[in-house]
């Protein structure tokens, strides 16, 4: 069905109120159908909420007038209701620009019953410049940008004499090819790896309005951007590069499917609806004129889809590509070789022993975790290593060992860059500190503040003594349960719970709030347990805490603060 | 010629005041489900308490759409003599001042002054206070938006989390990404920069240390004008901190409130905070 007025060749020349009304109506579902992966275009760290919903919810505001009008309304009523609507239902940044966009489209289009391609690039020209005057610092690499490219490209076919179905060709090709741009416009979208997702909602909108203008999808989408990955426009690939790319849909992402169909007798729309639901996808083309129809989509039964062309006309050329699969193997290339570490200004290198503690290490923030602890003292040369791992220009570092203090000095003298040691004497401290390192203070404020947040740090560390010993006038054995505090001997005895309340005991009084518990890599889980319970009974009001540190020959490391 | 002090419903400024001051209030929104309501208008605290225990997740918000504020504009300024001055959370959270602004241009940029107000809720509020001040001392939009000019910049807000977790899903945890704790369970202290954005201050292990931690930093921000309390949930906390506030600041008429869902929803229940001004230099 042609949306617009034709003329004999089959090129519209007018955009027509009812034409319009279409394309708004098809905008409006599209956006529907993306809102979900709009919305997860907005990865973490993200600026503003749901992208989709709120586009979605504006487009729908600004239908919701425009329905009320009679469907040979002309233009200009048409786009007035269209910016009132929005502009009373918009919600959220993208939300408001796009009413902007339409308020822009309505000023340019009044008293018009309909716009030729002169009119339409104004009225795309003005949205654009509506939008901007909405924002203060208008930010390159986002719907702003992609409302103004598509303006540009618009204005520059007009000035080549292309009619309206090139002119809306033009400006869908370079709507989309600006919200790839956004890609490397913004930081949080280059290192989230997505396009920006106000922009993407944007170039929907305009590509559903076009179609309808045209009576297919304009044929230019589906080129591949130069020098892009693939199909890095697309609609379904970019939600896949998106925070969800982790999770493969239900049932996998479905089979890419291409073919060329011959000797049709159907036009690109009609044979879209005979193909089935698929072919009714955003991503899917259905491109070029009877005869010689361009075909290529996404379906998770390429069967079925193949056995609904070949009653229409010859298949040649197919191609038919298992996504999923490729989703794996792009996840494989990912996941390994590891990664280089980008450059970190300042960093944070520290020495652990055990699986559990690495892990907490580096969800605090530690650049490089040296393995090593006590009985297993890493070589200045291998912290050294953990600061050259670590990538960070300027680098703190945290021994976490009475006994590695000097070596970590040394590495950090030699190291040849910014750097300081913060002596911290066991893990609890190493922890302590760690919380309060701030990336984006310098070094100095940094070893300030941490070196502050060890102070009131108490460690309870649980072992066996290695020999006889003497505590008081206490005997100690060789083999049995000693615990230290701050590096000094002050309980024995043959049972954990007994030795850490012994050990708490001879805490400062009312110095202590939270306790945590680092269980060894010996000790089992019930244990860790029961010693939590027993030290809420004796003491009740700490706040108690369990964790694995997996370190060896401890059987508990504990932080007292 | 009369100018009126429009704000939104972030600004936690305890009610009677801003009836007592004709502030009118534009509600933002949240969205429980499918379910949209007015901030402070379809929601009270307690209300807003219950369905943020019982969703899965926080609800989204948005600001308010620019025809509600052109509403509210166009009634008040329906004497072609007066004016307004438009106070708003910070453009770094919320497209409020977006909203306003475009308003504004619909209705008369010239009678309308839209302030970003770059810090949030009781700062906000402290704010509008000074603005219906010097509106009753018969000052043009104009004089009062220079006036207050000196105020962002010495306007703060330290709030102690119960969890990053609100902010997380709210998507404004900017900067204090950097904070998460991992698998340690940590109570972030975080304030507002300069623009307004979220900025960490620490870290803390308990809600104890953090709130002792909170009078200290007060105590640090003398001399100040002015002070408000702020808590989301059980006041019992906010409560303690007032009292050592009002130690610290004798004679000060310090404000206590509950924060508006809108805050709420993206810090979280158990959220303390002050919101200061410091003394004009």
């Amino acid at each position: 069905m042609a949306a617009a007025e034709s003329a004999a060749s089959g090129a519209p020349l007018v955009v027509t109120g009812r034409a319009l009304r279409q394309g708004l109506e098809r905008a409006l579902q599209r956006l529907a159908e993306q809102r979900g992966h709009i919305n997860e275009l907005n990865v973490f760290p993200v600026p503003d909420g749901d992208t989709g919903t709120n586009m979605h919810l504006t487009l729908e505001a600004a239908w919701l007038e425009v329905s009320q009008l009679p469907v040979e309304a002309s233009v200009s009523a048409l786009t007035r209701a269209a910016a009132h609507g929005s502009l009373m239902g918009a919600r959220g940044n993208s939300g408001v620009i796009l009413s902007q966009v339409l308020r822009g489209w309505s000023a340019c289009s009044q008293e018009r019953e309909s716009l030729d391609a002169e009119g339409l690039s104004e009225a795309l020209a003005e949205g654009s410049r509506v939008a901007y005057l909405a924002v203060k610092r208008p930010v390159e690499g986002t719907i702003l940008s992609v409302a103004r490219d598509a303006a540009r490209a618009a204005r520059k076919s007009l000035d080549q004499g292309d009619d309206l179905t090139r002119l809306a060709e033009a400006v869908v090709a370079e709507a989309w090819a600006a919200v790839e741009r956004t890609r490397d416009q913004m930081d949080v979208l280059r290192e989230a790896g997505v396009v920006d997702a106000g922009g993407f909602g944007l170039a929907v909108i305009l590509t559903a309005i076009a179609e309808r203008l045209t009576g297919q999808l304009p044929g230019k989408v589906e080129l591949e951007p130069e020098g892009r990955g693939e199909g890095a426009t697309k609609p379904t690939i970019v939600g896949l590069r998106g925070a969800a790319a982790a999770v493969a849909p239900k049932g996998g992402f479905g089979y890419c499917t291409e073919f060329a169909l011959v000797g049709a007798q159907l036009g690109a729309i009609e044979i879209r609806s005979q193909l089935g639901d698929d072919a009714e996808d955003d991503s899917a083309l259905v491109v070029g004129e009877p005869g010689l129809l361009h075909v290529h989509l996404h379906t998770k039964e390429p069967w079925e889809l193949l056995a609904r062309a070949s009653k229409l006309g010859q298949i040649e050329r197919l191609k038919v590509e298992d996504m999923t699969a490729q989703h794996h193997q792009a996840q494989e290339r990912s996941g390994s070789p590891a990664p280089a570490p980008a450059a970190l200004p300042l960093g944070v290198v520290t020495v652990a022993q055990g699986a559990g503690f690495r892990e907490l290490l580096v969800g605090l923030g530690a650049a490089a975790v040296v393995e090593g602890g006590q009985g297993q003292n890493p070589s200045t040369e291998e912290i050294l290593q953990g600061i050259e791992v670590s990538g960070a220009e300027e680098v703190l570092v945290l021994p976490n060992n009475a006994n590695l203090v000097l070596g970590a000095e040394q590495a950090a003298g030699i190291c040849g860059r910014e750097s300081a040691v913060i002596p911290s004497r066991n893990l609890p401290q190493g922890i302590a500190a760690l919380l309060a390192f701030d990336p984006e203070a310098p070094l100095e404020v940094n070893r300030y503040r941490m070196e502050r947040a060890m102070e009131g740090v108490h460690a309870i560390e649980v072992t066996r003594a290695v020999r006889d010993s003497q505590l008081g006038d206490r005997q100690v054995h060789q083999g049995a349960l000693i615990g230290v505090l701050d590096g000094q001997l002050v309980s024995c005895g043959s049972e954990i719970n007994q030795v850490v309340l012994e050990a708490m005991g001879e805490l400062p009084e009312g110095s202590v709030e939270v306790v945590t518990l680092y269980r060894g890599a010996d000790v089992e889980t019930d244990a860790s347990e029961g010693l939590e319970r027993a030290i809420r009974a004796r003491f009740p009001g700490l706040e108690v805490e369990r964790h694995d540190g997996g370190q060896a020959l401890y059987q508990f490391i504990i932080s007292a603060e | 010629m009369t100018v009126r002090i429009v704000t939104d419903s972030t600004c936690d400024l305890p009610e009677s005041r801003r009836q007592a001051a004709g502030v009118v209030t534009v509600p933002l929104r949240l969205h429980f489900g499918d379910q949209e309501f007015r901030d402070r208008v379809d929601l009270d605290d307690k209300q807003f308490l219950e369905r943020l225990g019982a969703a899965k997740a926080p609800p989204p918000t948005s600001q308010p759409p620019p025809g509600d504020f052109e509403a509210v504009y166009r009634r008040l300024l329906a004497d072609p003599a007066d004016e307004v001055v438009s106070i708003h959370i910070a453009a770094a959270l919320s497209g409020t001042v977006g909203s306003a602004t475009v308003a504004a241009q619909a209705v008369g940029p010239e009678r309308i002054q839209v302030v970003d107000s770059r810090t949030v809720s009781l700062g906000t509020g402290l704010q509008v206070l000074a603005a219906v001040e010097l509106a009753e001392q018969g000052r043009s939009a104009k004089e009062i938006v220079t006036e207050l000019a000196w105020m962002p910049r010495r306007t703060g807000i330290i709030c102690l989390l119960d969890t990053l977790r609100y902010l997380q899903l709210g998507g404004r945890i900017g900067r204090v990404q950097a904070m998460l704790g991992g698998a340690l369970s940590i109570k972030p202290l975080i304030s507002l920069g300069e623009d307004g954005a979220v900025v960490p201050i620490g870290r803390v292990r308990s809600r104890t240390v953090g709130i002792r931690r909170l009078s200290e930093l007060l105590v640090e921000h003398r001399p100040l004008a002015q002070c408000g309390v702020l808590y989301v949930g059980d006041p019992a906390d906010a409560e303690r901190l007032l009292r050592d506030a009002r130690g610290t600041f004798p004679g000060m008429d310090i404000l206590l409130q509950h924060a508006s869902p809108v805050i709420g929803s993206h810090c979280g229940p158990g959220t303390i905070a002050y919101c200061y001004l410091e003394a004009r230099p």
